[in-house]
């Protein structure tokens, strides 16, 4: 089944236990219940285009999940039953890029919501009501979004934008922009799971490329060992070591903050990236490789959404990859 | 009163018409430091105290005072080039309210100025205003905001807040007077065609028939509309409308070009997420202009402002720039009674001055060490000076610049030659706290001032001194006749 451009994939928790997985898709919203072997799509969303998704931290317990798509963003509390509409003030026509919760979600209820035009919207009641938080965000258009780890103590955040990269260190309360020379279309953005000791991240372009801050986002420089054209669609860090980068040609792997960079697969168009969280010792029966181990000695467990091919998986134990099935 | 501009421009006179002409020039040095800085009043007194003493001391010695003078304007140079060596830049909201702390010595508004500049920066406008209730609050406004209000209380759309609120509006921006329905309405019938719902205009007025017009509109609601005279007045007027059209991505319809309003298109509207307005405010939030062009017209307003000498155009500035670059911060000071509020609102538009000052200049130890630590560097540049009353000079200023921590010890009731001399033998960054009385490491203790502040104080006292040093004569004016009355 072909559900055009994958966007935006998401874990439960809970993943190795539930095999909870979502994914945003330009032909509607897939689930997979199996740890992402098989997806099928949601029957409310079936030919609705969807943006970007997000899944509570606390998802065992409240069951939440939100999900992004032309005109606001939807809420559910029943894992994926119901969905309810959750009112972005002040936006006659909001288009959802990127959605970031607090890692206390649970807690605090914070969740940020970047869209195209309209800026960044902030609710403090779990994805109730969204109010527009621009102070000092110069360009309205965001496309990536990060928050800090250790967001409870810091309250950090950055967001890319089509001109450029701004950082807010109350909440979202106020944004400054951060000088990385020159206006730059920043597409995608990976903090370092240790951020608030080794403030390390990353950022990915639309034409020029990846930048490295290692000071908490207020320097940045050019990472020259990346010579892959094109747009860096997506980052992500895998355990402490382990940096993804997605381009045009496919999936690429550093083990060295962006020093040095090898091809991990040669996947059409990845657009986005991601790992289920850590495994525990009791596991669902399609997550164990091939020994019964998750994960195998060595191996990365990791999905990629692509624009034409589907959802793709690395096969536990092995650098092989394989198409996820989606269903009708 | 705790401030030194504030006492000395309370000086009116005094009986001694000679020492009336000293007190003056004194009020009109600290008045102008107060006017550049709005700071570091009380040190620049003292530093033209010493300055005066120490001239009076080789004048008398015989030494020529041009001669002097030119020595002490070296000496100057080299003492401020040391003081921006010194500087550290000020950084991180803890920072910046331990430097507000030292300067408005009340910890709760250190407290919201350390985290109002560490969000708005040296450059962000923070507008101070008394407040209603006893207690400090502030407020970020998203976008800008303008001193002028409704043309008409009917665009009202929330009764109970007493304000006007568009949603998504198309803007028409203009410095043109709009008084006939015939001008507005092919624009307004091309806005309802485009399905806009919302339809704001902004000229240097609307009347008669053209408010009519966009009243009836909304009376039955076929656009919500609301109507604004442009804000700022003559010559202020354009920059800000410009600010509007880089913030919402619409065309000035300027007089001066040839614009009309008959003739304008949609694309020469701009957008924005959100307007509204009051009886004397209006605002908007989220405008839609390129973040491109934006970026050129900050940069445009933040070379005018660095290239602006006047206090007043420097602040007007600096306004405009706060909403181009995303809001203004407002700091409501409250207090138990209305005498109470005033003086703490003076304190805190001091302390929003010199915070700025601090974060644009860096800061460097406070307590009177920095100048003490630039005595060494003055001495050492002397000793190239072959003309002797040119090193009367740099000798005059190597004595001022002890001034301040002389002072400073004295009125905290300590040896001030004892302080000096264990603060000559200390390291770097070690100072005098005043509060305890012990030697402590200022950068940590954070016991720091603004590097301007000290270098203008230095500068403007300095500069006082040379006039005096090169005074020979006083001419008094001679007293008016008094005129009879008339019977």
């Amino acid at each position: 089944m072909n559900t055009g451009a994958v966007l935006d994939l998401a874990f439960s928790p809970n993943f190795v236990h539930d095999g909870f997985c979502l994914a945003a898709t330009v032909g509607g919203l897939l689930t997979s219940h199996d740890g992402g072997h098989t997806w099928a799509s949601h029957p409310l969303f079936k030919g609705e285009v969807t943006t970007c998704l997000a899944i509570s931290p606390g998802f065992p317990q409240d069951h939440t999940l939100l999900v992004g798509l032309p005109g606001g963003v939807l809420r559910s509390t029943d894992a994926g039953e119901s969905w309810t509409t959750s009112e972005l003030a002040f936006s006659t026509s909001p288009q959802p890029s990127v959605l970031a919760l607090s890692p206390n979600y649970q807690r605090d209820g914070i969740a940020l919501a970047g869209t195209f035009g309209g800026g960044i919207y902030r609710t403090g009641d779990r994805a109730l009501r969204w109010q527009p938080w621009n102070f000092g965000l110069l360009d309205l258009s965001v496309m990536s979004l990060g928050l800090s780890p250790a967001f409870e103590e810091d309250e950090t955040i950055f967001a890319g934008t089509s001109t450029g990269l701004f950082r807010s260190k109350n909440g979202g309360l106020a944004w400054r922009e951060v000088d990385i020379g020159g206006e730059v279309s920043v597409i995608s953005l990976a903090m370092s799971p240790n951020f608030a000791l080794d403030g390390e991240l990353l950022l990915g372009t639309e034409e020029v490329g990846l930048y490295h801050s290692n000071d908490r986002g207020s320097h940045w420089q050019r990472l020259e060992s990346w010579q892959i054209e094109g747009p860096a669609n997506a980052l992500h860090f895998v355990g402490d070591d382990t940096l993804l980068a997605a381009s045009n040609s496919g999936v690429y792997t550093s083990n060295d903050t962006g020093q040095t960079w090898a091809l991990l697969a040669g996947l059409p168009s990845p657009l986005c990236l991601a790992s289920p969280p850590d495994c525990a010792d009791t596991l669902h029966p399609s997550l164990s490789g091939p020994d019964g181990v998750y994960p195998p000695d060595g191996a990365i467990r990791v999905f990629a959404g692509t624009a034409e091919a589907g959802i793709w998986y690395q096969v536990p134990g092995t650098q092989d990859w394989n198409p996820a099935s989606i269903v009708g | 009163l705790d401030d030194g501009a504030t006492i000395a421009r309370r000086i009116i006179q005094l009986p001694n018409r000679d020492e009336d002409m000293g007190a003056m020039l004194l009020r009109h040095i600290l008045w102008r430091m107060h006017e550049q800085v709005g700071d570091g009043t009380a040190t620049t007194a003292v530093l033209f105290q010493a300055g005066v003493r120490e001239s009076y001391r080789y004048l008398a010695a015989g030494y020529n005072p041009m001669r002097m003078r030119r020595g002490l304007q070296q000496s100057v140079e080299v003492t401020v080039h040391h003081l921006r060596n010194l500087a550290r830049p000020l950084e991180g909201e803890e920072a910046i309210s331990r430097v507000a702390h030292a300067l408005c010595q009340d910890e709760e508004m250190a407290s919201l100025l350390g985290e109002i500049f560490d969000i708005v920066g040296s450059e962000g406008y923070v507008q101070v205003e008394g407040g209603q209730k006893r207690v400090l609050e502030r407020e970020y406004v998203e976008g800008g905001y303008w001193k002028t209000g409704w043309l008409s209380a009917r665009f009202m759309t929330d009764h109970k807040r007493q304000v006007a609120e568009l949603a998504e509006p198309a803007i028409l921006i203009s410095d043109l007077e709009i008084n006939s329905a015939s001008q507005l309405a092919p624009i307004l019938e091309k806005v309802v065609q485009a399905g806009f719902k919302s339809f704001l205009v902004i000229g240097r007025d609307v009347k008669d028939s053209a408010l009519g017009l966009l009243i009836h509109n909304a009376r039955n609601k076929v656009i919500s509309t609301l109507a604004v005279r442009a804000p700022g007045f003559g010559a202020e007027r354009k920059p800000v409308l410009r600010d509007i059209t880089a913030l919402t991505g619409g065309t000035l319809l300027d007089e001066q070009m040839g614009a009309s309003i008959e003739h304008a298109k949609l694309a020469d509207l701009g957008r924005a997420r959100r307007a509204w307005a009051r009886k004397s405010r209006f605002g908007l939030a989220g405008g839609y202009g390129d973040p491109v062009l934006l970026r050129r017209h900050i940069a445009q307003v933040r070379t005018a402002l660095a290239k602006e000498e006047d206090n007043f155009e420097q602040d007007r500035l600096r306004r405009r720039l706060g909403m181009l670059l995303g809001g203004v911060a407002v700091l409501r000071v409250g207090a138990s009674t209305k005498s109470e509020v005033e003086v703490r609102k003076a304190r805190a538009e001091r302390g929003v001055v010199a915070v700025r000052s601090a974060l644009q200049g860096g800061v460097v130890p406070g307590g009177g060490k920095a100048y003490l630590d630039c005595k060494a560097v003055v001495q050492r540049a002397s000793q190239q000076v072959s003309d002797d009353a040119e090193r009367a000079g740099f000798a005059l200023l190597e004595r001022a610049l002890e001034e301040p921590l002389r002072a400073i010890a004295t009125n905290a009731g300590y040896a001030e030659n004892t302080v000096i001399a264990r603060l000559e033998a200390s390291a770097d960054g070690i100072g005098f706290d005043a509060r305890t009385g012990q030697m402590c490491d200022l950068w940590t203790a954070g016991i720091l001032d603004a590097e301007q502040t000290l270098e203008t104080a230095l500068q403007v006292a300095m500069s006082g001194v040379a006039m005096v040093l090169t005074t020979d004569v006083l001419v008094h004016r001679r007293k008016p006749p008094e005129t009879e009355m008339e019977p």
